[in-house]
């Protein structure tokens, strides 16, 4: 049974989501599509974020995948059983192996941490005695451990989520589904969660889903990205390719947010020369380009305004510049050809 | 004066027991059953938790009926089953079927609603743990509904307190009934004056101890 073809077949689509629908009644009683005709394989072990604007059905498909909502037409698969149609005791067990956080945290407010996670291992008939034990285990792992005996009330933003994450973590689950689980957070907090998510992955080997809007996030923690607009899976690459090079406009806009350069206005105004946007990814990014061009054709190359942005550990880098001497053309030319891309910004003003 | 002192030696001390009986039977009831009605209304009626629209109709149904019939109507019109459970259809006992009726239907839509303030996203999150419907009630609903469960059995021992004095009308006596029986029909007004300031004083006591439990056990 367990060949190594199988088990690879296992890992490429470890949880499948297959042409899944969601249709929602409104209170008006109209049909609305939350999502419609979505299908994805999520790898196993893998970091998968799903991006999209408020409204695209991000949550919807995370809320599918542990069937807290049932698709109303496709199929889930987890480890190529489906288990759409699972009920009762079967549906509870799947559900113990994938852990699930949220945005708003959702503790019990009026148990101890310690009880808030106690209920997940009683929900899997845990060893009683064995219990504070793990719940030690499970606190230290996400650094809270003299928080035994708080209330939620008395912990911060940031130590409520860590505390939903021992406690999704309690049954050894294999799926982490995260739904804007940082969106709550102040920018700091946010980086610590991502870092201790990030973290589990790599330590226990565990498969995170990840719902979020905030780009932000998407850049350091992703492994790889589906984008979803309207209800639809439009675009589905590893990070570094979506944030370098994006198939559909709407991905572009929502990777513009964090890539893109803003130049004061009335420094486009009062310059007399074109601005260029030049966009290098890859390997491109180490090559000496600006200072090539500089000493072949003999131009100047002024930096407007620029950054490089670190994805997956693979740089990425936005140039804005102004070229201006007597071989302009034949520096733009080379410079197209170089980089992975060279757009005009801005013709010059006074021309 | 001597009157009123010598009423009160003779028959305080047996109106204070009677209310006594009939509140604490009365309580004991209501909150048993008011808990148990009052989370079957609530978990048949979310479709998170066991949804379930015939149970919950007639169960809201026959709560709404007894709410609605005015306590005095009530106290008469169950006479017979009166007769079945105690025996008799007079004294304090007896008075503690209809009170017990009234205190239930009461308090079972007020633990209602002490479960419906709970957060939908706590119970979503409890769902997706995998754990039981038994598991999820004991942890999570009675957990954080706990204070205003307090909340809502305080009420309804004041209520109770209130409803008893009309006892007198099946021969219940107690403390209401011994204000009607001299205070009123005999122009005893002291008699009034201090029935009248023995329930305020109970009743504060009760909603400042209903308070402070309430209060204690919220962590929120």
């Amino acid at each position: 049974m367990d060949t190594l073809n199988n088990r690879d077949l296992d890992n490429q689509s470890f949880i499948e989501l297959k042409d899944i629908s969601v249709t929602f009644k409104s209170k008006q009683g109209i049909e609305v599509n939350a999502v419609s005709n979505f299908s994805l394989k999520i790898k196993k072990g893998e970091i998968l974020g799903i991006i999209g604007s408020s409204g695209a059905g991000k949550s919807t498909i995370a809320r599918n995948i542990n069937l807290l909502e049932k698709p109303s037409q496709g199929d889930v698969y987890f480890k190529g059983e489906k288990i759409t149609n699972y009920k009762g005791k079967n549906l509870r067990q799947i559900r113990q192996k994938m852990g699930m956080i949220y945005q708003h945290f959702n503790l019990i407010n009026r148990a101890t941490v310690r009880d808030n996670i106690a209920f997940n291992l009683l929900a899997s008939n845990y060893e009683k005695d064995k219990i504070d034990l793990r719940v030690d285990q499970l606190l230290d792992l996400v650094g809270l451990k003299n928080k035994k005996n708080s209330y939620p009330s008395q912990l911060s933003g940031g130590q409520k989520q860590r505390v939903a994450i021992a406690r999704s973590l309690s049954n050894n689950p294999e799926v982490l589904i995260c739904d804007e689980a940082t969106s709550a957070l102040d920018p700091e907090t946010a980086q610590e969660i991502v870092k201790l998510i990030k973290d589990i992955n790599s330590k226990l080997k565990l498969t995170v889903v990840f719902i979020t809007h905030q780009m932000e996030v998407a850049k350091d923690l992703f492994d790889r990205i589906a984008v979803m607009d309207n209800g639809k899976l439009i675009e589905v690459n590893d990070s570094y390719s979506i944030f370098a090079n994006q198939e559909k406009e709407e991905t572009k806009l929502l990777i513009d947010k964090v890539t893109s350069l803003k130049i004061p206005k009335t420094v486009l105004k009062n310059n007399n020369k074109a601005f260029y946007q030049i966009t290098y990814v890859g390997e491109k990014a180490y090559l000496p380009i600006i200072s090539n061009t500089i000493k072949t054709f003999d131009v100047d190359i002024s930096i407007i305004h620029g950054k490089i942005e670190y994805i997956n550990d693979k740089p990425f880098g936005i140039l804005i510049i102004t070229i201006s001497g007597d071989r302009e053309k034949e520096a733009i030319n080379y410079l197209k050809e170089y980089t992975s891309n060279f757009t005009l910004i801005q013709g010059a003003t006074n021309e | 004066m001597n009157e009123t002192l010598n009423i009160i030696q003779q028959y305080l001390g047996k109106a204070t027991y009677e209310t006594f009986q009939m509140v604490s039977i009365s309580l004991v009831v209501a909150t048993i059953l008011g808990i148990i009605i009052g989370l079957l209304l609530y978990i048949t009626s979310n479709p998170l938790l066991l949804e379930n629209k015939v149970i919950n109709i007639i169960s809201s149904t026959l709560v709404n009926i007894l709410r609605s019939i005015p306590f005095i109507i009530l106290l008469v019109v169950v006479i017979p089953l009166t007769k079945i459970i105690v025996g008799t259809t007079i004294g304090p006992l007896a008075a503690t079927v209809p009170l017990s009726l009234s205190a239930t239907a009461f308090n079972a839509r007020l633990i209602e609603g002490a479960f419906s303030e709970i957060k939908i996203e706590t119970i979503e999150s409890s769902i997706a743990t995998g754990a039981s419907l038994l598991l999820i009630i004991r942890k999570v609903l009675f957990v954080e509904a706990l204070p205003s469960i307090i909340r809502a059995i305080t009420v309804t021992f004041i209520s109770l307190i209130g409803y008893s004095a009309m006892a007198g009308i099946v021969g219940g006596g107690g403390i209401g009934d011994l204000a009607i029986q001299f205070g009123y029909y005999r122009y005893e007004t002291g008699i009034m004056i201090i029935t009248v300031v023995m329930l305020v004083v109970i009743v504060q006591f009760i909603q400042y101890l209903g308070d402070k439990i309430s209060r204690a056990i919220d962590h929120q």
